[in-house]
């Protein structure tokens, strides 16, 4: 009887000292805020999105706009920007704050533009309101000219770039025109060319391209099996060569024009990026 | 005196306009860095003996003269010949098979089997 009293007891005690413990620890709403900003203060974004969303769940709609904020912004530093760009949006409809509103636009297009989606980055700069003040109307201009530049519409991009300058800053305006009046630095070397040349005279386009090594390979490689090709039919047959060397050849001929156009591609991305980058230094310097 | 305030909360705002530009060129700055650097296959320098040297010399070989006139054929990353050496180097000759194991995989009828490496559209396999 006795073992039974005590072991109903003990169960009892168990019993209340959950709840009692349960109570104590249970963590409010701003609790759990406050762990996810100290996480979010030490960089640690993949704990801190857990717990804001935590605390999404369980909010009663109070800090909702913070919330969607702080997700936004931890996902955008993982460089998780599809994600960081669905709690923009949604920061965005629940802020009443004007310029909260402005700076939560222009960071949804700036994830855009960081996943090289330039048409959904401009869709987003058409919510801005006509009537900005200078601090947004220069940043958007900025903006505008960063995404009309991926999309290679390099007039476009040069007047918004000229927008961010004022009046007085007119060495630095000189300068970026000088800079998109070169249309070297925007259109050159042209794949297409490259690779039609490279049909024509296998290793040119490559040559075209700056890239002489590879050109003089490629012109080798080709030549070396059709000359391979020629020996054979002479010694052989003509079928004798084309059942052994027509292969190889056409491999190496359409793969040098192939390569040819992706060198291309790839010199005339590396001049572009250094001319972006010019034109940025132009800005920064200006700036300073 | 109103002149001079406007002035100072000018200065501010101004300061307020560069700090922010600043802040979104460091943000932008490397957008068009998408263009690929050169590649070196010098792998035979670092080897440790002499089927890795002679697999090496070869694999340079191929990969500056042969493999750079092709067009890029391989579904898999990293491709087939650069999964072979790293395997050889891993194990040795046993590597040669599995070389010729991935050369017999390498097409597109099992996608199942692997994951998609980054943003191509190419099936990650590495040498384990």
């Amino acid at each position: 009887m006795m073992k039974y009293i005590l072991k109903r007891l003990s169960l009892l005690l168990i019993v209340f000292k959950f709840i009692l413990f349960y109570n104590v620890s249970a963590q409010s709403i701003d609790e759990t805020i406050k762990f996810a900003d100290n996480q979010y203060g030490e960089l640690n974004y993949k704990l801190a999105i857990k717990e804001y969303q935590r605390a999404l769940f369980f909010s009663n709609g109070d800090k909702i706009e913070y919330l969607y904020k702080q997700i936004a912004n931890s996902n955008f530093n993982i460089h998780n920007y599809d994600k960081a760009a669905y709690y923009y949006e949604l920061s965005y409809k629940t802020s009443y704050n004007d310029s909260l509103k402005n700076e939560l636009l222009l960071k949804k297009a700036s994830c855009y533009i960081l996943n090289e989606n330039y048409d959904l980055a401009l869709l987003e700069l058409i919510n801005f309101s006509d009537s900005l003040d200078i601090y947004f109307e220069n940043r958007k201009n900025f903006y505008y000219a960063v995404i009309y530049f991926g999309l290679e519409d390099f007039e476009v991009s040069k007047s918004y770039f000229l927008k961010i300058f004022n009046d007085k800053q007119l060495l630095e305006k000189q300068q970026i025109e000088l800079i998109f009046d070169k249309k070297k630095n925007f259109n050159n070397p042209n794949p297409k060319f490259a690779k039609l040349i490279s049909f024509i005279v296998p290793g040119s386009g490559q040559l075209y391209s700056g890239n002489f090594k590879n050109g003089l390979n490629s012109l080798i490689l080709t030549s070396g099996i059709a000359v391979l090709g020629i020996y054979i039919a002479q010694y052989y047959s003509v079928f004798d060569a084309i059942l052994s060397t027509a292969p190889w050849f056409f491999r190496y001929y359409v793969g040098g024009a192939q390569n040819s156009k992706k060198i291309a591609l790839n010199k005339r991305a590396k001049r572009r990026d250094k001319t972006y980058k010019k034109i940025l230094n132009i800005i920064k310097t200006s700036n300073n | 005196m109103k002149k001079n305030l406007l002035l100072f909360f000018l200065f501010i705002f101004v300061n307020k306009i560069c700090a922010q530009t600043q802040n979104d060129i460091k943000l932008f700055e490397n957008i068009y860095s998408t263009y690929q650097e050169k590649v070196h296959y010098n792998n035979f320098k670092d080897s440790q003996n002499e089927i890795e040297q002679i697999t090496g010399v070869f694999f340079s070989f191929y990969k500056k003269i042969l493999s750079s006139q092709d067009a890029n054929h391989c579904v898999f990353y990293p491709s087939c010949s650069e999964y072979t050496f790293q395997s050889i180097k891993k194990n040795g000759v046993i590597g040669i098979i599995d070389g010729i194991d991935r050369l017999s995989r390498c097409n597109r009828l099992s996608p199942e089997n692997y994951k998609l490496y980054k943003n191509t559209n190419l099936f990650y396999d590495p040498v384990d």
